[in-house]
């Protein structure tokens, strides 16, 4: 049966550091990653997004991040799929991974991730 | 993911017009099949003799823990007739393996990954000249190299992202949408919340049909990739072993050692399509070599015997294909200790997904007590199958 991936939302504290987001599409699957900030796209990237500047943490704080991810199942081996968050330049840690599975091969699932900047 | 198990079966025996005069069919038909020189997925089966016509391929801990059970639980200990193919690398996520690294790996990557565990067993009720016996197979397989992505993959992944970039952008305006209906109802404005989610539905209906064809679009390029991922082209290695134990009346301490066996199989492909042809590439051809060693110690059985040879494919199209193969055969139970070889030409077409037509001609081995080499068949595979029944009577010899 197909696991469609709960949405993450997750609040992120942030002090003056430049902020950077990166997003792995695991599981061998292949995607793409769209990232808004208080829903305008900010870029749409196929694959995965390494260390991607948001900005300092001041110009962030009380902005929501969102991350939408749309991934395809490209590998008869697995139904799996994950997608990593890692935002760095929080004080603490921040970031999660997001698990799914397809029930048939070749299906889709869309991974929506939404972090609110404190 | 549905199993498909290959069900041998001729439907005639053509030898009375060769010129060598042979009347009847092969004597040992079944060693001239289209995929004898692979080494088998799920080494167990093969060992076991046995035909299951699926098999059970849990794609996780939890699954293989309940199929296990469910099948302890039915055989009242050890399952009677029970098949299962596992590959333990896939039975967790792996969040970090993207899908260049997937295709990128490195030898050791390539084993662990590919590492399968076969294990079936299977039992006969006794008879006036045999007593009842349960048979438990366990095999393992690995790919040493798994080839090197078709050339085709790289235009596949560009036309899915393509198509992804396409879909995604859908999602903009109904993301914007989403952000202000939040925002107006953080701030009490309801009214205003409630316009901006009429809006959202009927964004949501107008690219209602985009989306449908997009969908569809993409799982075609996401299934011609995975297709893409079995035709891999360059060195492939694979390697496997197995053994079979059998408990004579169901008792454990009369347990034996039946049949144990491996097989080395190195194979090249290349694609063969000629410069500038328009269209996509899928004529290959397969240098296959093999080396198997099986042995026999069930009851006063000590005989072993072992291939060597290889086999040259060309595959114009995906339907039709042409092989000839050269097999070397010795061991204790070849005729008189003596090696013999094989030397056979082998048509095959894919009538449909499930049926293959296929023909044989040449030389067979020779048999311990003499008689015909003459091979020629004429033959169809069936696939088919869905739950996991392994029928003793199906039985096909392994060599």
């Amino acid at each position: 049966m197909a696991t469609y991936p709960p949405d993450i939302t997750q609040t992120c504290p942030v002090d003056d550091e430049p902020v950077r987001l990166t997003v792995t599409i695991g599981d061998g699957q292949l995607g793409v990653v769209s990232v808004y900030l208080d829903g305008i796209l900010l870029t749409r990237v196929a694959g995965g997004l390494g260390q991607l500047l948001l900005g300092r943490g001041a110009a962030l704080r009380g902005r929501q991040l969102h991350v939408r991810t749309l991934v395809n199942d490209v590998l008869s081996v697995t139904n799996r799929m994950s997608v990593s968050y890692l935002i760095s330049g929080c004080p603490s840690p921040c970031g999660q991974t997001h698990d799914g599975q397809v029930d048939n091969e070749g299906d889709q699932l869309t991974f929506r991730a939404y972090f609110d900047f404190v | 993911m549905v199993s498909r198990a290959w069900i041998w079966m001729p439907v005639a025996c053509v030898a009375a017009a060769s010129a060598a005069g042979a009347q009847t069919p092969a004597a040992d038909p079944a060693a001239v099949t289209p995929d004898d020189l692979r080494t088998p997925l799920a080494p167990a089966f093969a060992l076991l003799d046995a035909a299951p016509t699926s098999v059970d391929r849990p794609q996780s801990a939890r699954a293989l823990t309940m199929n296990l059970f469910s099948a302890f639980r039915q055989g009242n200990g050890l399952p009677r007739h029970y098949a299962l193919d596992v590959t333990p690398y896939w039975l967790r996520s792996h969040p970090r393996l993207t899908f260049d690294d997937y295709y990128r790996a490195t030898v050791p990557q390539t084993l662990v990954r590919t590492f399968a565990v076969s294990v079936a067993s299977a039992s006969l009720d006794a008879t006036d000249t045999a007593p009842a016996r349960t048979s438990l197979g366990l095999g393992i397989r690995a790919l040493l190299l798994a080839g090197q992505p078709h050339p085709s993959l790289q235009a596949a992944r560009d036309q899915l992202m393509a198509i992804t970039m396409e879909q995604a952008s859908l999602d903009d305006k109904a993301v914007r949408l989403e952000f202000l209906i939040k925002q107006a109802r953080a701030a009490g404005r309801e009214a205003e919340a409630q316009t901006l989610e009429a809006a959202r539905r009927v964004l949501e209906s107008q690219t209602e049909g985009p989306r449908a064809e997009l969908a569809a679009r993409a799982r075609a390029v996401n299934l011609r990739i995975q297709a893409l991922d079995k035709d891999r082209v360059g060195w492939m290695v694979s390697l496997a072993t197995a053994q079979v134990i059998d408990f004579p009346d169901d008792r454990f301490q009369d347990r034996e050692i039946a049949r144990w066996g491996f097989w080395v199989t190195p194979a090249y492909r290349v694609l063969v399509c000629t410069a500038g042809e328009s269209g996509e590439c899928q004529s290959t051809v397969d240098l296959i070599a093999v080396g198997r060693y099986v042995a026999d110690r069930r009851g006063d059985l000590h005989d072993s015997a072992w291939d060597v040879g290889g086999r040259l494919l060309w595959q114009p199209t995906k339907e039709f294909a042409v092989s000839a193969e050269l097999l070397r055969r010795g061991g204790t139970d070849a005729t008189g200790g003596e090696g013999s070889n094989r030397s056979v030409g082998v048509l095959e077409y894919r009538l449909r997904d499930d049926i293959v037509l296929f023909g044989s001609f040449g030389r067979d081995f020779e048999p311990p007590e003499g008689g015909r080499t003459l091979v020629s068949l004429l033959g169809l595979h069936f696939g088919f199958g869905r739950k996991p029944v392994i029928d003793l009577s199906a039985t096909k010899p392994v060599r």
